[in-house]
């Protein structure tokens, strides 16, 4: 049911996106390749682009924020209520699904921005010197010598930058459902929905100070054995580690008590 | 029993909403939840569906709590228009054929073509008594085990009421239960087997039709005015 409510979530905000994103990508183009081999004819046309790209890129991002509040707002505190609250699944696969398809549009919304700045740029960066760059490193790190932890270098090294990815995907989840339980306090207090945004700006920053005095603490125990042992290499690892293990945990922590209260919230003190 | 209320009690902000309402439920029959605007008709149905929970008391359908598989059972018809306007019919058909098991897209897409809606048409262009046919629709068009219609006829002409009382006893199936809240008797009086008399979240007055129209010598309609005549 997860898949089949991802699906429809899919279908219902893919509208949304794709002219913006076409927009983006196909202006870039145009200017990246017209502009750079000097198009003087078009030169009228070739002032108002930058300033439409420019406007279409910061547009994309508003229109990630605008359709991850109207979503939520009108599918499950508005009148579609009705039919998504009534559908054999459980709240939490509806919040699931939600977060797991606005996480989507988050990182396709930057991917598309990057991939613009790399067309316009195309003339001035050499992107294939940066790829060979990134591959000399890699090479680099095949050829390190050395066990952390009873692993090889290699496999820890892969596993904490596997985990950093992790954390990404948890941050940009804890940053949706954040939002979504602000919008939720925001419909309790039906006269001043005002109530929504600073619940958003408290609870945000609670977490933040929360899990930052966590890490920091974390770090600054860990630091004290750094340089004891003879294997340096070992203790600044365990101390990198150690920061990448904490944002996890908490941040994984934060998600599932977030999306626990709003399943609650949901459940027991919505009324539609 | 297929759906047991004992006891529930109901509040919204401090306003008592239903008040001590104990009433069961069998299967197979045509019931009738009658009150006035603001009785707790829509209150007792959103309890049934967990759209809302109780202070109070405890809702069975089938003997269980409300949860994902009473939602599989239930087909609910609220009173507003709950559809996403950017989706065509054919997507709707889509989307209630994935998540519910019991719903015959062939039986949809046949009610679809006898009310001259294309299947292609979306929402947003439709008015709103041809998206109250198409919600109808969609509701009739699965076997479920209870049918709830809040106020089915409340915004429509009286031809239109034909059409969907008609829809509605020709499509349900017989083995169901259905509930049809309303305050517009003399239109549901014939179809139902019982009644429920709600007012200001009490029931007033519960029972067979042809028992009641025994008892008290009148018609549901007139057994309603006059419980409620002082009101």
């Amino acid at each position: 049911m997860l898949l089949k409510l991802i699906k429809h979530e899919f279908k219902a905000t893919a509208n949304k996106f794709y002219p913006i994103y076409a927009l983006i990508l196909i202006t870039s183009f145009i200017y990246g390749n017209f502009f750079n081999i000097g198009y003087n004819v078009l030169s009228a046309y070739f002032n108002i682009v930058p300033v439409v790209l420019g406007c279409a890129l910061v547009a994309q991002f508003v229109v990630l924020l605008m359709v991850t509040i109207d979503r939520f707002n009108k599918s499950l505190l508005g009148d579609e209520g009705y039919l998504m609250f009534t559908l054999p699944v459980t709240n939490r696969q509806l919040i699931l699904s939600k977060t797991i398809v606005t996480g989507v549009w988050y990182f396709i919304t930057h991917i598309v921005f990057m991939l613009s700045i790399m067309i316009l740029t195309s003339d001035m960066v050499d992107y294939s010197y940066m790829f060979k760059g990134v591959i000399g490193l890699n090479s680099m790190f095949m050829e390190a010598v050395g066990t952390v932890g009873g692993v090889s270098v290699q496999i820890a090294v892969l596993i904490k930058m596997l985990q950093v990815g992790v954390v990404g995907l948890l941050t940009v989840a804890k940053t949706i459902l954040i939002i979504y339980l602000a919008l939720i306090i925001g419909s309790l207090v039906k006269r001043a929905k005002i109530v929504g945004l600073f619940s958003y700006i408290a609870i945000n920053w609670v977490l933040t100070t929360f899990l930052g005095v966590s890490t920091i603490t974390m770090l600054i125990n860990s630091s004290k054995v750094v340089g004891v042992s003879t294997n340096i290499l070992s203790d600044l690892y365990g101390l990198v580690a150690t920061g990448i293990n904490v944002a996890t945990i908490g941040n994984l922590a934060i998600c599932i008590a977030v999306m626990e209260l709003i399943s609650y919230i949901l459940t027991n003190k919505k009324e539609l | 029993m297929l759906v047991q209320f004992k006891d529930v009690n109901k509040k919204y902000s401090g306003k008592v909403a239903l008040h001590n309402v104990s009433f069961e439920i069998p299967t197979g029959r045509v019931i009738g939840l009658l009150g006035p605007n603001g009785s707790g008709k829509s209150t007792i149905i959103k309890l049934m569906n967990g759209l809302i929970q109780p202070n109070a008391g405890s809702i069975l359908i089938e003997g269980n709590k409300v949860g994902v598989q009473s939602h599989l059972d239930i087909a609910y018809l609220p009173e507003r228009t709950y559809l996403n306007d950017w989706m065509r019919v054919r997507q709707l058909i889509e989307f209630f054929s994935d998540f519910y098991s019991n719903f015959d897209a062939t039986i949809a897409a046949k009610l679809f073509k006898d009310l001259g809606i294309d299947l292609e048409d979306r929402l947003v262009a439709m008015s709103k008594g041809t998206k109250e046919k198409v919600q109808l629709v969609l509701v009739m068009a699965r076997k479920a085990k209870l049918y709830i219609l809040d106020e089915p006829i409340g915004g429509v002409d009286p031809a239109g009421r034909d059409y969907i009382l008609n829809t509605i006893i020709k499509n349900y199936d017989t083995d169901s239960t259905l509930i049809i809240a309303t305050h517009l008797i003399q239109e549901v009086e014939s179809i139902c087997d019982d009644v429920i008399f709600i007012h200001n979240g009490v029931i007033k007055l519960q029972g067979n039709v042809d028992d009641l129209r025994a008892e008290h010598g009148k018609s549901v309609d007139q057994i309603f005015r006059e419980v409620f005549k002082c009101y």
